[in-house]
């Protein structure tokens, strides 16, 4: 599974289908605050990473192709 | 400045401890003596209660109604399982932390055994029942409306996550099927106590836990420095309360000292709705906008919701953060939440 794939999995287990990997999901209103945590807890223990906090920002996470970009300089 | 831990939720025993007899070997149970006042004054003071019990749930709830004080209970835990395990599902289904709960059992035993579960929790012998409403930890500084409407309100609460689990679309949806109403208002002399207490019953949606005596509180009421909000949350199924308190230094930049919500309503986007009034409060005065933030080990999810909301970290003294909004986008409110500024 490519990284974006692993990332989807996460929306489909909140039963998010209707999204892209390059949909804006700040604007689509899916990111409140629990949810912007459990992306991040998500992410960290998917990919086995901590993410800085400089990496926490609202352009890396507008996106599943961002977030998985952001990830990938982890790994 | 204080942190002073008070209980948040009482759960009980049943056999011997609430009740005079053993249910499950056939006794005629009554209530024990003076039960019922000491159940009514901690509900009044918005202390929420529960149960922890070894028995047979139908049998043991039927008997809770018969005897009159079955609504009292939150998510009781009646089953043969070890009481830690049912005090952690109660803990979980309030979203209230175990170092607020405080256990009442007449059995040694399982007052010990309730400490696996955390070792704060705060063990009452059955003996000492009649010491229970006296105990400074039992005793709210202030008791305000949401104080006494406390458990109304988490019944509300429960029966929307019961829905919320039937429901089959995403959350989305169901967030707009709630039909919810944010309303963001200056703070009156009328809101201090429970701005008050806001401040110090919040610790995980709250962006710094500074505290504040009921003085310094009024005094921001006036100020011209100061922007004092308090927010309230409507839905189909009832008011959350006041559930939400703002308090931004306005001088040549705004500076928010204090961003905090109740855990009630974690999820429901409040945080976000709030962080896009403020910023669009500070293009219209035309200032920057600045976020002081204080990190403990349970308000990471503030922080996150900073950062993803646009705001930059300026400077970390050892987890005293300055954050700056420098997102470039004009935000607006999530459609599943009308926003009302009065």
């Amino acid at each position: 599974m490519t990284t974006q794939e692993r990332i989807m999995e996460f929306f489909k287990s909140k039963n998010i289908t209707d999204i892209q990997t390059d949909t804006d999901l700040f604007k689509g209103g899916y990111v409140n605050s629990l949810f912007a945590l459990e992306i991040v807890m998500f992410l960290e223990k998917e990919f086995k990473i901590k993410i800085k906090n400089k990496d926490i920002t609202e352009k890396n996470f507008r996106t599943i192709d961002s977030m998985a970009a952001v990830i990938e300089k982890y790994l | 400045m204080s942190t002073e831990q008070k209980i948040k939720c009482v759960v009980w025993d049943l056999d011997n401890t609430l009740w005079d007899g053993v249910l499950s070997e056939g006794d005629d149970v009554r209530l024990r003596d003076g039960i019922t006042d000491i159940m009514k004054t901690l509900d009044e003071r918005g202390i929420l209660m529960s149960i922890a019990s070894k028995n047979n749930f139908d049998d043991a709830y039927k008997k809770l109604t018969e005897l009159g004080v079955a609504d009292y209970f939150l998510y009781p835990q009646i089953n043969w399982n070890p009481k830690s395990e049912g005090i952690k599902k109660i803990s979980e289904e309030l979203n209230l932390g175990l170092d607020s709960f405080a256990f009442v059992d007449d059995s040694p035993f399982e007052r010990e055994e309730i400490l696996s579960a955390n070792e704060n929790i705060l063990t009452i012998d059955a003996a000492d029942i009649g010491k229970i409403t006296d105990m400074e930890c039992m005793i709210p500084k202030f008791i305000t409306e949401d104080t006494r409407s406390r458990r109304l309100m988490y019944i509300a609460d429960s029966k929307r996550k019961h829905d919320q689990q039937e429901f089959t679309g995403d959350n989305m949806e169901f967030l707009k099927s709630l039909g919810m109403k944010l309303t963001i208002s200056p703070v009156t002399e009328h809101d201090l106590q429970r701005a008050y207490e806001l401040t110090v019953r919040t610790h995980q949606l709250n962006s710094t836990g500074y505290t504040y005596s009921y003085d310094e509180l009024k005094d921001f009421i006036g100020s011209n420095s100061h922007i004092f909000r308090i927010a309230q949350l409507t839905d189909k199924y009832g008011d959350y309360g006041k559930i939400g308190l703002i308090l931004v230094e306005n001088t040549d930049a705004l500076r928010i000292k204090l961003l905090l919500m109740s855990c009630r309503v974690m999820s429901r986007g409040v945080g976000s709705a709030i962080l896009i009034y403020l910023a669009k409060l500070a293009k219209s005065l035309d200032k920057p906008l600045f976020a002081e933030f204080r990190t403990t080990d349970r308000n990471r999810i503030m922080y996150i919701t900073y950062k993803m909301m646009g705001f930059d970290e300026l400077e970390n003294n050892d987890g005293d953060v300055l954050l700056e909004y420098t997102s470039e986008e004009e935000k607006d409110y999530p459609g599943y939440l009308e926003v009302i500024e009065k």
